[in-house]
């Protein structure tokens, strides 16, 4: 490791994604500590943990064996279930539960948890595919041949729970932090408030931001007290990977039970992203009005007409966003891992830009930029981007930390005997071993951006993002125009992935 | 003069002692062979010569500078001039790199001048008989192709000290053999000082002046061939 | 792509796009939809550079006036604030924040929508109605406010949650124009009944348009700039004004007001000036937003009830500014649960 790159590494870190939330947490007094824990809150409280905790099951039930049938067995079309299993967690909640407000009459709690565990379960599913395949052959042979794949599925499912308990932590955190998706469900029938609504009426209803930025504490130390084991769980579900002499376990055949597999991928793909996709095409056509294919070229056009501009701007600034956390991401991920125990205390530090609501965030990069030195950036689209970079940074260093920590040590250990130095090392030999994490990560980072708008609401380059557009759009209600502009969104953010695994012959890895 | 000396070297790996105290010296321009059982230290021993590991106590010193004194490291790895072949088949090449540009990177590594590049790339593919295979990966190559680009890069960068662990672990009888008389052959060449770690003491035998046998991290035999 | 060149030409890119410093900075939340045009029309005939920045619509947006207030304690960069509703800009002038200017062009305008101190002028107002749908109900039925909470339309009945928007404004008026207990009574009635689902709780006047549109509840509380969107699109609604008889509804003005720390103070009033003329009233009645022009005088279309057309409330807006965070933490109590 270079000391001086990692020192300016974690000086881009604190500056991009601690100093907005220490700025916010330095207005907070004794005084406002008080009534944080009042017995409304509380409850508001508990429930919001319910629901994570809802949310997170429903992402394994669904997760774990979707991406067991996806990774490891003969159901038809595999593969093509497999990328497409990503789409959910691509697509705005709210869209999700918009669609299912408007074809169901679930509402409430129920449909919040639904609708949320629906939304992250590819969380689940990609690291249980991935935990699946880095099962040793020879260990599932000698459980088959004990019992048949009921027996190897019981030995197995020890192996695969740190990764799929690992996914559905951030899937606990993404369900806490939701604020549109109970509020959308619930507004038909009894009204079920969460604690980010409690966030977000504090900045309202109280003239100190001191108590504002208080009444985000409850949520913040339930965000990282899921994000704690998180790591513990990262690092035995690394520990059970690869060892030794690996042998690739083959693909299970289902027999009878294959057809019945390929029924429950494909419900669960309707169900997460078909459907809504299916409803936003229907109302782009013209919805309850008839659907017509001159009324959904027309709203595409308008779309498109009155949107490019800012499709361009947000376009820019995810890739901005990606192009700056990357590489700061890949000298901290690969330091957190290769500095041994010092690297698992820091490790927490990365995830704190992800445990503070976004809002804290957004209002924090106003203090912290909006200021007569830094005031042109604040005034530019870098405001979006640095925004951005800040806040997503934590996925790249941990998938970085996790490519790395499967690296051969030998292959940076042979550089070093070679005579390079750690930062031509890290560039010339890490970076390019580690390029599908590399990228993988880049494209979350651009993904999230792309989606991002309660942080960037608060700073002057929001107006111009798409997601700005689509708001503003749904308030005047123009359906059709809306739902096409939210379908461009869509393809904007799948296509980057989807270009790759069309034509590149290596897999991603986006996972931290 | 001696090429290494190790003065009451001790190595711990998770606070347990897993090799020494070592004294050992190694006269410059000798080939010594370490053998002993799985788990005995003797490829902890080749990563502490080369400064991958840092011991808890003891010296390393090269040529009679000083490269580490306890767990402290006075001279890096990348600056001991020291080449080391992995354990496995083409083991800790990068994957990314074709044979040719493996090779270069270790010249730039070491400021050798773009014009004499091309000359050395060309003398160490001769040496160890990869003509031919310059422009595939690692993942291109059989074990034995592997294992003499590693031997290569190895060499790329004119070390004075040899390491090598297990280099013909993965390879058939005759590759074995052949392999191991092409190291000779460098060794005799360049006047390296070779250290070579094996779990079989027949594939280098016959090349070894003097054999020195670990067991439980510690020297049980040392004996001149 | 070579990395290294990539990263300074595009922030070169950024930084000379944007680093020409604007003539007017103007943040403004009527709908981007119609200020819009307004303001590029201002820059036009101007030839001022006006950097505008609008706001969405959203109870999770903690609004512009809040980002006024962070800028304004590390570097003021808002030159004008026009709001759509009034409760926040009141409430900023009770703060020290805005700078008294008495625009020539607001002389017409009512004094109920002009403040005693000239910090801030109403203007292309909103009136508070019930959107009703006439496939479920005859509107001839609903007459009050507090026809919202009658058992006949339990679970048919609809409103924004009171923490953000008109919806904040109008609750906390109805502690002014009520009195104290009787405020208190209607929203503690609206909490409880939306707690057991009787009164369903949209996430803001767009979605209670769209449910009493759709069919999904047969009236609820909304904008008459909503309402008119569903109008407009042909849907069957009408919009009743409740309580002609009795206090009436509320009348939520747009206002227009200049930051005392303005950067760019003859500018600001340039284009205060420019926006508070009738004409610009007139075109903001005409347009989809359908914006009830304060000024009896100004002609407005058919459709759009002018202000001697139904009963407005007669609020203190200054007593409710200066009330609205304490409304507003105990619409919080209330609703958050």
């Amino acid at each position: 490791m270079s000391r001086p790159l990692v020192l300016l590494g974690l000086l881009a870190f604190t500056l991009l994604g601690l100093a907005p939330i220490a700025l916010m947490a330095l207005r907070v007094d004794a005084g406002d500590l008080h009534g944080m824990f009042s017995e409304r809150s509380s409850e508001l409280l508990w429930r919001t943990a319910l629901l994570g905790v809802g949310a997170a099951l429903t992402a394994l039930l669904v997760g774990i064996p979707y991406g067991f049938l996806v990774s490891r067995t003969d159901v038809p079309a595999a593969n093509v279930w497999r990328v497409a299993g990503v789409l959910p967690i691509l697509l705005p909640p709210l869209v999700v539960a918009m669609s299912w407000a408007g074809m169901t009459d679930l509402r409430g709690g129920l449909a919040t948890t639904l609708v949320l565990g629906l939304c992250t379960f590819p969380l689940v599913a990609l690291y249980a595919a991935r935990a699946f395949e880095r099962i040793d052959g020879r260990q599932e042979e000698a459980a088959l041949l004990v019992g048949g794949l009921r027996t190897a599925l019981k030995a197995e499912l020890p192996l695969v729970m740190p990764s799929a308990l690992f996914a559905a932590t951030f899937a606990f955190v993404l369900a806490i932090n939701d604020f549109a998706v109970p509020d959308y469900v619930s507004s038909v029938g009894p009204k079920w408030s969460v604690y980010a609504d409690e966030v977000f009426a504090s900045w309202r209803s109280s003239k100190d931001t001191g108590a504002a930025v208080a009444s985000a504490l409850p949520l913040v130390l339930l965000t990282a007290l899921a994000l704690w084991p998180a790591l513990e769980l990262r690092r035995r579900s690394l520990m059970t990977s690869f060892s030794g002499d690996f042998r690739a376990p083959a693909t299970l055949r289902l027999g009878v039970w294959r057809w019945p597999a390929l029924i429950f991928v494909l419900a669960v793909l309707c169900a997460s992203a078909f459907a809504p996709l299916g409803r936003l095409v229907w109302e782009a056509g013209g919805g309850p009005r008839g659907f017509s294919s001159s009324v959904l070229q027309a709203s595409f056009e308008r779309a498109i007409e009155l949107g490019r501009a800012n499709l361009a701007s947000s376009l820019t600034f995810a890739v901005g966003a990606a192009l700056i956390a990357v590489p700061i991401g890949l000298v901290l991920g690969h330091a957190l891992e290769r500095a041994g125990t010092l690297g698992r205390r820091l490790a927490p530090l990365v995830l704190v830009p992800l445990a503070v609501p976004a809002i804290l965030f957004g209002i924090g990069g106003i203090a912290l930029w909006n200021r007569p030195i830094t005031g042109a950036i604040y005034d530019s689209g870098w405001m979006a981007v640095l925004l951005f970079a800040g806040r997503f940074l934590p996925f790249v260093v941990l998938a970085i930390a996790a490519a790395t920590a499967m690296l051969d040590p030998r292959v940076e250990e042979s550089a070093r005997l070679a005579g390079a130095g750690p930062a031509r090392r890290l560039a010339r030999i890490v970076a390019p071993a580690l390029s599908p994490a590399v990228i993988g990560s880049g494209l979350v980072v651009f993904v999230l951006s792309m989606r991002e708008l309660d942080a960037a609401i608060l700073v002057p380059a929001a107006n111009s993002t798409v997601l700005f557009r689509l708001y503003n759009a749904v308030h005047f209600g123009r359906d059709g125009y809306v739902a096409a502009l939210a379908l461009l969104v869509v393809f904007f953010v799948i296509a980057p992935g989807l270009l790759w695994t069309l034509f590149c012959r290596r897999r991603l890895e986006v996972l931290p | 003069m001696n090429a290494l000396s190790l003065e009451n070297l001790r190595v711990e790996l998770g606070g347990k002692c897993v090799l020494g105290p070592i004294d050992l010296r190694i006269p410059a321009g000798t080939w010594t062979l370490f053998v002993g059982p799985s788990g005995s230290g003797k490829t902890t021993l080749l990563r502490a010569i080369a400064g991958l590991v840092a011991p808890v106590a003891g010296r390393v010193l090269l040529a009679d500078l000083v490269a580490s004194d306890g767990p402290r490291i006075s001279i890096p790895p990348e600056r001991r001039a020291i080449g080391l072949v992995f354990q496995g088949g083409g083991a800790g090449l990068w994957p990314h790199m074709s044979v040719r540009a493996t090779l270069e990177f270790v010249l730039a590594a070491h400021k050798v001048p773009r014009a004499d590049r091309a000359r050395r790339i060309a003398e160490l593919v001769e040496l160890v008989e990869l003509r031919g295979l310059e422009g595939r990966r690692p993942g291109e190559l059989s074990g034995g192709e592997a294992q003499r680009v590693a031997l290569a890069r190895a060499l790329a960068h004119d070390p004075k000290l040899l390491l090598l662990d297990e280099p013909l672990g993965p390879l058939d009888a005759r590759l074995r053999h052949d392999l191991a008389a092409r190291i000779h052959d460098v060794h005799t060449r360049r006047g390296l000082t070779t250290l070579h770690v094996t779990h079989d003491p027949d594939e280098a035998l016959p090349f070894a002046d003097r054999t020195v046998r670990l067991e439980g991290g510690r020297i049980a035999v040392e004996k001149l061939d | 792509m070579n990395l290294p060149r990539l990263l300074p030409t595009l922030g070169l890119a950024f930084l000379t796009a944007c680093s020409s410093e604007p003539d007017l900075v103007v943040y403004c939340s009527l709908d981007q939809e119609f200020s819009e045009e307004l303001i590029l029309r201002f820059a036009r005939e101007t030839g001022l550079e006006v950097r505008a920045e609008y706001d969405i619509e959203a109870n999770k947006n903690v609004g512009l006036a809040t980002r006024i207030r962070e800028e304004a304690a590390s570097r003021p960069r808002c030159d004008v604030f026009w709001s759509n509703e009034n409760t926040q800009v009141v409430a900023m002038a009770g703060d020290g924040l805005l700078e008294p200017y008495d625009s020539p062009s607001a002389r017409d305008i009512p004094a109920e929508f002009r403040d005693r101190e000239h910090r801030w002028t109403g203007f292309a107002a909103r009136a508070r109605v019930f959107i009703v749908n006439t496939d479920l109900v005859d509107p001839a039925e609903i007459r009050s406010m507090w026809d919202l909470f009658d058992p006949r339309w339990k679970g048919q009945v609809a409103i924004a949650r009171p923490l953000a928007g008109t919806t904040n404004g109008h609750m906390a008026a109805l502690y002014d124009v009520l009195g104290e207990a009787e405020g208190r009574r209607y929203v503690e009635t609206a909490a409880r009944l939306a707690r057991d689902g009787s009164l369903n709780v949209a996430t803001g006047n767009a979605h209670v348009m769209r449910l009493v549109r759709d069919g999904q509840a047969a009236f609820g509380w909304t904008d008459t700039d909503d309402f008119n969107v569903a109008r407009d699109a042909g849907f069957p609604v009408v919009a009743v004004y409740p309580d002609r008889e009795g206090v009436g509804t509320v009348l939520i003005p747009n206002t227009i007001c200049i930051l005392k720390d303005a950067p760019r103070k003859d500018a600001a009033r340039r284009f205060v000036d420019w926006v508070l003329r009738p004409e610009i009233e007139a075109e903001l009645a005409r347009s989809r937003a359908a914006q009830i022009p304060v000024r009896a005088s100004v002609p407005r279309p058919e459709h759009v009830v002018g202000v001697e057309g139904f009963k407005a409330m007669q609020v203190d807006w200054l007593e409710v500014g200066r009330s609205i965070q304490q409304r507003t933490a105990e619409f919080q109590e209330l609703f958050l649960k």
